[in-house]
């Protein structure tokens, strides 16, 4: 296995091929499971883009933020509300969920961006709770209190409405993809050095030339903007809202799945949100005590992969300056 | 000998709850030289680096930057007008390769955001080309370049220290703030430092080197400025330093006494 | 006036409750720089194992000593249990992961607590339980229109007490000074003789069996309690600890005090729905315009 993984690794051609396996497998999938499984893996692909989005803010730039089901929660709320009093279509409401709670975090992240690790873990957790308490209560009556909002429409393309657990299915790893697709380029890019800079050391960066403050904003706007795509999703799979769905204990979730998967990498933030979403499945026949045992696992992995269990590798660069530097 | 100011300090105060760090202080440093700053532990040295750095704003005074007042600007704002630095205490960026970390010079000189980015336009791809490119010379010319995939925090010290400098230099500086370059290496790492550093004004850039240890300054330094107790006690050439009363008093005075 | 006295009082005592649990976060956090996630968890334990005491016990125990006699009984057998369970989540979850990092050491906090609470769960019922009335004591006193029960007077006595020995121990003696100087600077601290595995014993007794005593005056106080009620009060206890400066103990019982009072006075005057807003709003405003507490001293970073 260790083989293998090291021969894809150095080979780019056989990663490619690895690469496009994973993605025939991902395409044939519902054609073979039943669909219970399907819909397994439907959750599956909104927590890996949850983990995704949060892996921007928490893996990146190494910000802890324990309050990301707000930013879901924010995405959510704003597909609910706008599909079920304006009829505005789901798919519609994706990039419009997604800048709106860009914009959300833009506004309650920028005066506390400059707080360090545990205090501005501590006021994302408020921030979480803020949000959810606030939807609890019904402010101007326009989130529908501890019951929600319910009625939300089906995304449509065309004539064709999104229904099947295998439509679904396709609508959030067509996203995953993408979204994968496009933060692995933004790691190998000066934005993405940039945030690395700030994760290893944050003066430092500062004294490099990076704009410390700028690049905090751009990581929480723009994982905000892909948990308010995952909310928007969610909104449309489960036709309701409600403040339940967006508690604590989903922030903490969405953070474990970065960190057993290992800050900063695409892939292990995929095997993270495996393994968030298929151990309630897999230990189903312990029933109640799948929760006690994934507590148990969790101080597991931390002990014996501290770093995660796909951790990022740095890119080695092909050399630009060639081969008379070698030699010198 | 090039007589145009760089920068200026102009009468900077810099007080900690009430504890005057730097007191009123007047430093002038000439383009293309290397201008020592020296005095005892305490003596309020790095305050006043982190002051002309950006990460102090100073109570009182003006920093002057090539005619342009940059007091209280922020340190990545300076970096771009040409002010790089390093740190006292080694802050590379542990977990990233050397050539990463030497990349990170040019951040300042980069332009391209996130959709440039994830697009890969031709111009993001060119300004990657030429980021990786400054990097590599620089990885090349402080003798790193055999290490340039590794993480830096494997590197032995010696060359942990070299490559903050070459990082602090892939900015493209016009002035270079060097916090003690030679702290913690060994003789033959010292002399090697000393010489690259030496070199460093004919290829256009002031250095401002601050040092705790008189020896090492002296046979490079152009001007030195002595600081005792936040306030300048002397300024000259080499020799002028050396033979004078006020900064033996201070160094022999309480600090050789004390070791 | 008379609501006032009343939430007052009312606020008095809850910010009681939040001391007592915030001094277990303070303590670790001074100590160790972790937030121990799994503290919430300890005190709705302790709140547990006191309830299933008194329903074994309390008989016999009020026969023999009297109902608050029981009570005092029962908060002890609460404390010790939820300090071993503490010392013994020290040793399992914390020291072996603690080198790797702070950020695993958060995420096995979170998987205590996740265990702990499903722990609870599968031991005594998803539903809520309910401290009999045979156990708590009801009598009141009446001056005039105020009614105060004689519970939230030994309540809040015994919190000064408490409060007031933690303080003497922390503040004024040798073993307390070694406290505070480890958590100042560890390796000095160790320099100087100090033995930091006694000290992290002490922080992993007292503040979880702290807890828990908190947590059986809350089953009382209010009489209901839930398996997932650690993690809420948990929450607003790290706020005071918040309020009151992060490692610094005086200041996280001042803290829990402060936010008892705002959050009685909220709740009374202007809106009970929105008080737990309110709490995490101050949280947030503190954070931004004086991130090291109330009590606490602004500190710059060393460069």
């Amino acid at each position: 296995m260790r083989g293998i993984i090291a021969g894809l690794r150095n080979d780019p051609r056989a990663r490619r091929i690895a690469v496009g396996i994973a993605l025939a497998l991902v395409v044939a999938y519902p054609f073979f499971a039943s669909a219970y499984w399907v819909d397994v893996a439907f959750y599956l692909g909104l927590y890996t883009l949850l983990g995704l989005s949060l892996n921007v803010i928490l893996g990146e730039v190494g910000l802890f933020n324990l309050g990301h089901a707000a930013f879901w929660a924010f995405g959510a709320y704003t597909t609910a509300i706008l599909n079920t009093r304006f009829d505005i279509p789901i798919l519609a409401l994706i990039p419009i969920s997604a800048l709106a709670t860009a914009g959300f975090a833009w506004l309650v992240t920028s005066p506390i961006i400059h707080l360090r690790g545990d205090y501005l873990c501590i006021v994302t957790i408020a921030l979480g709770e803020i949000v959810r308490l606030a939807l609890n209560n019904d402010p101007g009556g326009i989130t529908g209190g501890p019951n929600g909002i319910f009625g939300i429409d089906r995304p449509r393309i065309g004539g064709l409405v999104i229904n099947t657990p295998t439509e679904f299915y396709f609508l959030v790893w067509i996203i995953v993809v993408l979204c994968a697709w496009a933060l692995l380029r933004l790691q190998n890019s000066r934005i993405g050095r940039a945030w690395n800079y700030i994760r290893e050391d944050e003066l430092a960066a500062e004294c490099m030339g990076v704009d410390v403050r700028a690049f905090k904003l751009l990581a929480f706007t723009l994982g905000a903007a892909l948990a308010g795509v995952a909310g928007n999703l969610y909104a449309a799979k489960m036709m309701v809202v409600s403040p339940e769905s967006f508690t604590f204990m989903e922030s903490c979730l969405v953070f474990m799945i970065v960190l057993l998967g290992g800050m900063g990498s695409v892939p292990g933030t995929l095997l993270g949100a495996l393994v968030v979403s298929l151990f309630p499945e897999l230990f189903r026949p312990l029933a109640s005590y799948r929760m006690l045992i994934f507590g148990i696992a969790l101080v597991a992995v931390m002990y014996f992969k501290p770093a995660g269990m796909w951790p990022r590798r740095r890119a080695t660069f092909r050399s630009v300056i060639g081969r008379e530097a070698g030699k010198a | 000998m090039n007589d145009a100011a760089i920068l200026e300090v102009k009468g900077v105060t810099k007080r900690f709850k009430g504890l005057v760090a730097v007191n009123k202080f007047d430093m002038l440093i000439r383009e293309r030289t290397i201008h020592s700053l020296i005095g005892p532990n305490g003596a309020g040295k790095t305050t006043l680096f982190n002051v002309i750095s950006g990460i102090y704003r100073p109570e009182e005074g003006k920093v002057i930057f090539l005619g342009e007042d940059i007091t209280g600007r922020k340190p990545h704002v300076l970096v771009a007008k040409g002010i790089a630095r390093t740190f006292q205490n080694l802050r590379i960026f542990p977990n990233l390769t050397c050539l990463e970390n030497v990349m990170s010079g040019q951040h300042c000189r980069g332009r391209c955001g996130t959709w440039s980015s994830i697009f890969r336009t031709p111009r993001q791809r060119a300004e990657e080309r030429r980021i990786q490119e400054v990097a590599e010379r620089w990885l090349e010319r402080t003798g790193l370049w055999e290490f340039r995939n590794e993480l830096a925090k494997n590197l032995p010290f010696g060359l942990r220290k070299m490559l903050e400098l070459a990082r602090a230099l892939a900015t493209e500086p016009k002035l270079l703030l060097l916090d003690e370059p030679t702290t913690g290496l060994n003789d033959k790492e010292k002399e090697d430092i000393m010489e690259f550093i030496g070199g460093l004004p004919e290829m256009g850039i002031t250095v401002l080197l601050v040092e705790h240890n008189m020896n090492v300054v002296m046979g490079i330094s152009e001007r030195i400025t002595v600081m005792d107790m936040g306030e300048k006690i002397a300024e000259g050439t080499p020799e002028e330093i050396y033979n004078d009363p006020r900064v033996i008093e201070a160094y022999l005075g309480r600090e050789e006494a004390v070791a | 006036m008379v609501t006032f006295v009343q939430q007052f009082l009312n606020g008095l005592t809850i910010g009681s409750f939040y001391a007592f649990i915030a001094l277990g976060y303070s303590l670790v956090y001074a100590i160790m720089k972790l937030i121990n996630f799994a503290h919430g968890d300890l005190f709705a334990l302790g709140s547990y194992v006191a309830y299933s005491f008194l329903v074994w016990a309390s008989a016999a125990l009020t026969a023999a000593l009297g109902l608050w006699g029981a009570l005092a009984v029962a908060m002890v057998v609460a404390g010790v249990s939820v300090a071993i369970a503490g010392l013994l989540m020290e040793r399992v979850a914390y020291r072996p992961i603690y080198p790797a990092g702070r950020l695993p050491a958060v995420v096995s906090a979170l998987g205590v607590s996740i265990f702990i609470e499903n722990f609870i769960m599968l031991v005594w019922g998803p539903r809520y339980q309910a401290y009999r009335s045979e156990f708590v004591p009801v009598g009141y006193f009446q001056i005039g229109e105020l009614r105060i029960s004689i519970l939230q007077v030994v309540i809040l006595i015994s919190a000064v007490i408490l409060l007031g020995f933690l303080y003497w121990l922390i503040e004024k003696t040798t073993f307390g000074a070694a406290v505070r100087a480890t958590a100042q600077d560890r390796a000095t601290a160790a320099l100087m003789g100090i033995d930091f595995r006694k000290v992290i014993r002490f922080v992993f007794t007292v503040g979880p069996a702290l807890g828990a005593i908190a947590g059986v005056m809350v089953g009382l106080y209010y009489r209901q309690i839930s398996f997932s009620m650690g993690w809420i009060y948990g929450l607003k206890a790290f706020v005071a600890t918040i309020l009151g400066g992060i490692g610094n103990i005086p200041g996280a019982m001042v803290g829990g005090i402060l936010l008892g009072l705002l959050e009685a006075m909220f709740a009374g005057y202007v809106s009970a729905a929105w008080k737990d807003v309110i709490v995490f709003a101050v949280l947030m405003l503190i954070l931004i315009f004086r991130p090291t507490g109330l009590l606490g001293e602004k500190v710059a970073e060393k460069v």
